[in-house]
C-alpha cells in the first residue's frame, strides 16, 4: 500500500504548524488551531492504546496459563478497580464526577506503589556507586569529584574551615562548567530535533510508517 | 581472599541496610542542619514574590506519585505563597496520573486560607498533547480546556471569565519531574513571552540551567532541596512552619556522605587490587 | 527521640488506607531482600491501578469534556437550526475516527493500513510544533547568552544593549571565557564527522572534560534527587504508619 497519502498528511500537518509560528496570518492561524483540536483528542486514544497493549499482554497470559498467570488476574483486579469507580460509579452520567473512592483508591494504592518503586532507585545507586564507579581515567576522575562536590555542597554536614566554601563550590560547578557542558548538549539536540522533525514533514524520515513500500 | 576481594564481593544487601541505617537514624533523631539558600531557588522565590495581589498564575502540575517527594514539599510551599498573597491560582497538568494529587493538595492548601474553587482557584486538569497543549493555551484556553477536573464547564467557572491565554497570566510555574520544563520554555516564553519559573527533579535540574542562565526561566527550584530552601524562605518572610522537606535534610546529608563513603571504598580496593595485580602481568610479559 | 506510639488506628476509615498503602510500601520493599510473590503480587497492582487510572482520567478529562460535550452542544444547536452546531458534531466525530485508527492493527487488521496515517498526522502536526520553537529557544538564544556573557565584561558592549547587565567582578571575564570554550570544545567533540587531530583533537579532549564535569554534576543531583524519595517513604512509614516521630 502506498505511503503517498500519511507522507502528504505529515507534511500538511507539520507546515501548518510551522506556518502558525512564522505567520499571523487568519486561516492559516484557524486552520493551525483545528490540527491542534484534533491532535489533544487522537492523543487520548494513543494513550489508551498503550493501556490495550497491556491488556492484550495479560489476556493472553491468562488464557496459556503461563508462568505467573494468576498476577495477571492482580493487574486485572486493580484495573477495572479503578474503570468501575472512575467510570460507572460516577454521579450522574458517564461524564459525571468520578465516586470519592476512585480518590481513596489512587491517595492509598497508586500512590505509595508509585513512589515507593521509584525510590528503590536509592538502594540501586548506592550499590551502583560501590561496585561500579571507579577513577579509571582522567575523564571518571572529573566526574567522580563532580559528583563529590555537589553532594556534600548541596546539603552540608561537613562544616567548618576548607568545608565552608562548599556550596560556593557546588554552585560555580552547577552554573558554569555544568551548564557549559548542558548547553553544548542543548544545542546539538537542538540542531538534530530540527532535523528531524524537518525530515518527517518532507517525507525523507518514513520509518514511524513501517514496510517499504514507496 | 584478601579484605579488598571480599570487599568488592560484598551482598549488595548490606548496602541496602546501610542505606536504610544512614537514613531512619537521621529521621528518628532530627536536628535542624542550616541550610543554605542557593540563588536559583532565591530567584524563584523572588519572582513569586512580585505577583501582584489579585493577578492570576497559572501552574503546571507535571508530576506524579514516582516524583511527589521531590516535588510535592515545593508545591504546597508555592501554593502557600500565592494564597497569603491572594494570588488566584489556575492548575493544568500534563501527566495523566496528575489530576487527584494536584486535587488533594490544591483542596488541604486552600481551605487553610477559605479560599474558593472557581473563585480563587481552580484545577483545569489534564490533557494530553504536551507541546501542543502548552502552544494551545497561548491563543485560547477555554478551546483546550472546556470544563474543569471535575466536569465544570468553563464559561461557569467565575475565575476563568477573564482567563484567555498567557496574557492574562502573571506568570507560569512548571512542577516538572520530565522535561515539560522544555515545553514551556519553547512555546509559552518563546512564542508567547510568558514568564516562567520552574521546580524540576533532581535527574533533570541540572539540564536546566542553561535556560536559567539565559533569563528563559526566572527561577528555579530542584529537588527535596530545593523545597528545604523555599520552606526556610518562607519562614522568613511569612513565619510558615517548615514542613516535611526540612525534616529530611539530616537523612538527606548523611545519605550523601554514605554513598561518597561507598565511592572512595570502592576505589580503594579497586586500586589495591589493581596495584597487587600489575606487577604479576609484568612478570608473566617478561 | 520523641516516641509517640500512635500507630494509625486500622479500624478508622483514614487508618484502614494507612494500613493498607504501609503493606503495599513493604511489599516494594521486600524486593531488596529477593523477589517474592509479595512483590510480585504489589507490582502487577501497580500496573493495572496505574493503567485504569490513566483510562479514567483520558476519559473524564479529554473524551468526555472534548468530544461528548461539543456534540451534545452541536447536536442541540443543529436542533435549533443553527449551523455552527455542525463543526461542533463533525470534528469530533473526525478526530475520534482517526483516534481509533490506532486501534486497527488489533481490532481489524485488513484495514491496519490507515494506521499510517494517524501516526502521519500525530507526528507531522508534533514536528511542525517543533521546528520554531527550537530554533528560537535552543539554538539562537543559547548562542546570543553564551556571547552576551562576555559582552557583558565590557561596559561599552555592555550599554550598547538594554538586556545586557554590565557585570564588572573580576571573576566574571573568566566564567564567562569558561562558559565559551566549554560549548565550543563540547560542540567539537561531538562532531564526528571531523576526524579528531591537531588542534580538533585538543578541542575535543578539553570537551569532552568539561563534559565530564556536567555529567559529575548531573550525576550528584541524580543521587540527591533518589535518596529524596527513599526519604519520603521513609518518612511516611515512621510518621504516618508508626507514629514514632511526633
Amino acid at each position: 500500500m502506498s505511503n503517498r497519502g500519511p507522507l502528504a498528511v505529515a507534511f500538511i500537518a507539520g507546515m501548518l504548524m510551522i506556518g502558525d509560528y512564522f505567520l499571523d496570518w487568519g486561516p492559516l492561524n484557524s486552520y493551525a488551531e483545528w490540527v491542534q483540536k484534533y491532535y489533544i483528542i487522537i492523543a487520548a486514544f494513543a494513550i489508551v492504546l498503550g493501556v490495550a497493549s497491556l491488556f492484550k499482554l495479560h489476556l493472553g497470559k491468562l488464557k496459556r496459563k503461563e508462568d505467573g498467570w494468576r498476577y495477571s488476574i492482580v493487574t486485572f483486579f486493580g484495573f477495572f478497580a479503578m474503570i468501575v469507580t472512575g467510570l460507572f460509579m460516577t454521579s450522574g452520567d458517564l461524564t459525571g464526577t468520578k465516586h470519592p473512592w476512585n480518590a481513596w483508591l489512587y491517595t492509598n494504592v497508586q500512590l505509595p506503589l508509585g513512589a515507593t518503586m521509584f525510590s528503590l532507585l536509592a538502594f540501586f545507586i548506592a550499590s551502583a556507586a560501590y561496585r561500579a564507579f571507579r577513577a579509571r581515567s582522567l575523564e571518571a576522575t572529573l566526574l567522580l569529584l563532580a559528583a563529590c562536590l555537589v553532594m556534600l555542597g548541596q546539603v552540608p554536614i561537613l562544616t567548618g574551615g576548607v568545608f565552608e566554601s562548599l556550596p560556593e563550590i557546588k554552585q560555580w560547578i552547577l552554573d558554569i562548567p555544568n551548564m557549559a557542558s548542558k548547553r553544548a548538549i542543548m544545542i546539538g539536540v537542538g540542531l538534530g530535533m530540527m532535523s528531524t522533525a524537518l525530515k518527517i514533514i518532507f517525507g525523507i524520515e518514513r520509518t514511524y510508517l513501517g514496510g517499504s513500500e514507496e | 581472599m584478601n579484605i579488598w576481594d571480599k570487599l568488592q564481593s560484598i551482598d549488595r544487601r548490606w548496602i541496602f541496610l546501610v542505606m536504610f541505617i544512614v537514613i531512619i537514624i537521621p529521621l528518628m533523631n532530627p536536628k535542624s542542619l542550616d541550610i543554605n539558600v542557593s540563588e536559583p531557588t532565591r530567584k524563584a522565590f523572588e519572582r513569586i514574590e512580585n505577583v501582584p495581589s489579585g493577578s492570576n498564575v497559572l501552574i503546571s502540575w507535571d508530576f506524579d506519585p514516582g516524583s511527589q517527594a521531590e516535588l510535592l514539599p515545593t508545591a504546597k510551599a508555592m501554593l502557600h505563597q500565592l494564597f497569603e498573597k491572594n494570588v488566584n491560582i489556575v492548575v493544568i497538568t500534563l501527566w495523566p496520573a496528575a489530576p487527584t494529587l494536584a486535587d488533594t493538595t490544591l483542596n488541604e492548601i486552600s481551605t487553610l486560607y477559605n479560599k474558593q474553587e472557581g473563585v480563587d482557584w481552580v484545577n483545569l486538569g489534564f490533557k494530553p498533547g504536551l507541546d501542543i497543549v502548552v502552544k494551545s493555551m497561548g491563543s485560547d484556553i477555554h478551546e483546550i480546556f472546556p470544563a474543569d477536573d471535575k466536569g465544570k464547564r468553563v464559561e461557569n467557572i467565575p475565575l476563568m471569565k477573564d482567563i484567555r491565554n498567557y496574557d492574562d497570566f502573571n506568570l507560569v510555574i512548571d512542577l516538572s519531574a520530565g522535561s515539560s520544563v522544555d515545553f514551556y520554555v519553547e512555546q509559552a516564553h518563546g512564542a508567547y513571552g510568558a514568564d516562567l519559573v520552574a521546580a524540576a527533579t533532581g535527574v533533570m535540574i541540572g539540564d536546566f540551567y542553561p535556560y536559567l542562565e539565559a533569563n528563559q526561566l526566572q527561577g528555579l527550584v530542584g529537588a527535596l532541596v530545593g523545597a528545604a530552601e523555599y520552606e526556610k524562605l518562607m519562614e522568613k518572610a511569612y513565619g510558615l512552619e517548615p514542613d516535611k522537606a526540612t525534616a529530611g535534610m539530616q537523612a538527606q546529608a548523611k545519605a550523601h556522605l554514605a554513598i561518597i563513603i561507598f565511592i572512595v571504598l570502592g576505589n580503594i580496593g579497586f586500586f589495591a587490587k589493581r596495584k597487587k595485580t600489575s606487577p604479576k602481568l609484568e612478570s608473566l610479559n617478561k | 527521640m520523641i516516641f509517640n506510639l500512635l500507630i494509625a488506628d486500622p479500624l478508622s476509615p483514614e487508618g484502614i488506607g494507612v494500613w493498607i498503602a504501609a503493606i503495599l510500601t513493604i511489599g516494594i520493599f521486600s524486593f531488596l531482600y529477593k523477589d517474592n510473590p509479595l512483590f510480585k503480587f504489589v507490582e502487577h497492582l501497580y500496573v493495572g491501578v496505574g493503567a485504569g487510572y490513566i483510562v479514567v482520567v483520558a476519559w473524564h478529562n479529554d473524551i468526555a469534556t472534548n468530544v461528548i460535550q461539543p456534540l451534545k452542544d452541536g447536536l442541540l444547536a443543529i436542533q435549533n437550526n443553527d449551523p455552527s452546531g455542525w463543526s461542533d458534531v463533525i470534528n469530533p466525530i473526525m478526530a475520534c475516527l482517526i483516534g481509533s485508527f490506532l486501534f486497527f492493527p488489533v481490532i481489524a487488521p485488513r484495514l491496519r493500513w490507515l494506521t499510517k496515517y494517524a501516526f502521519a498526522f500525530i507526528l507531522g502536526a508534533f514536528s511542525g510544533v517543533k521546528v520554531g520553537p527550537v530554533i528560537s529557544e535552543k539554538l539562537i538564544t543559547q548562542v546570543s547568552s553564551t556571547l552576551n556573557r562576555i559582552c557583558a565584561t565590557s561596559s561599552e558592549c555592555a550599554a550598547q544593549s538594554a538586556s545586557i547587565n554590565y557585570t564588572p567582578e573580576s571573576s566574571a571575564l573568566f566564567n564567562a571565557i569558561f562558559i565559551l570554550i566549554g560549548v565550543l570544545c563540547g560542540l567539537i567533540y561531538f562532531f564526528f564527522s571531523l576526524e579528531h587531530k591537531g588542534a580538533t583533537r585538543i578541542a575535543a579532549k578539553t570537551g569532552i572534560l568539561i563534559l565530564m564535569i556536567g555529567f559529575g554534576a548531573s550525576f550528584g543531583l541524580t543521587v540527591m534527587g533518589r535518596v529524596s524519595l527513599l526519604i519520603d517513604r521513609i518518612q511516611f512509614l515512621l510518621v504516618d504508619w508508626l507514629g514514632l516521630i511526633g
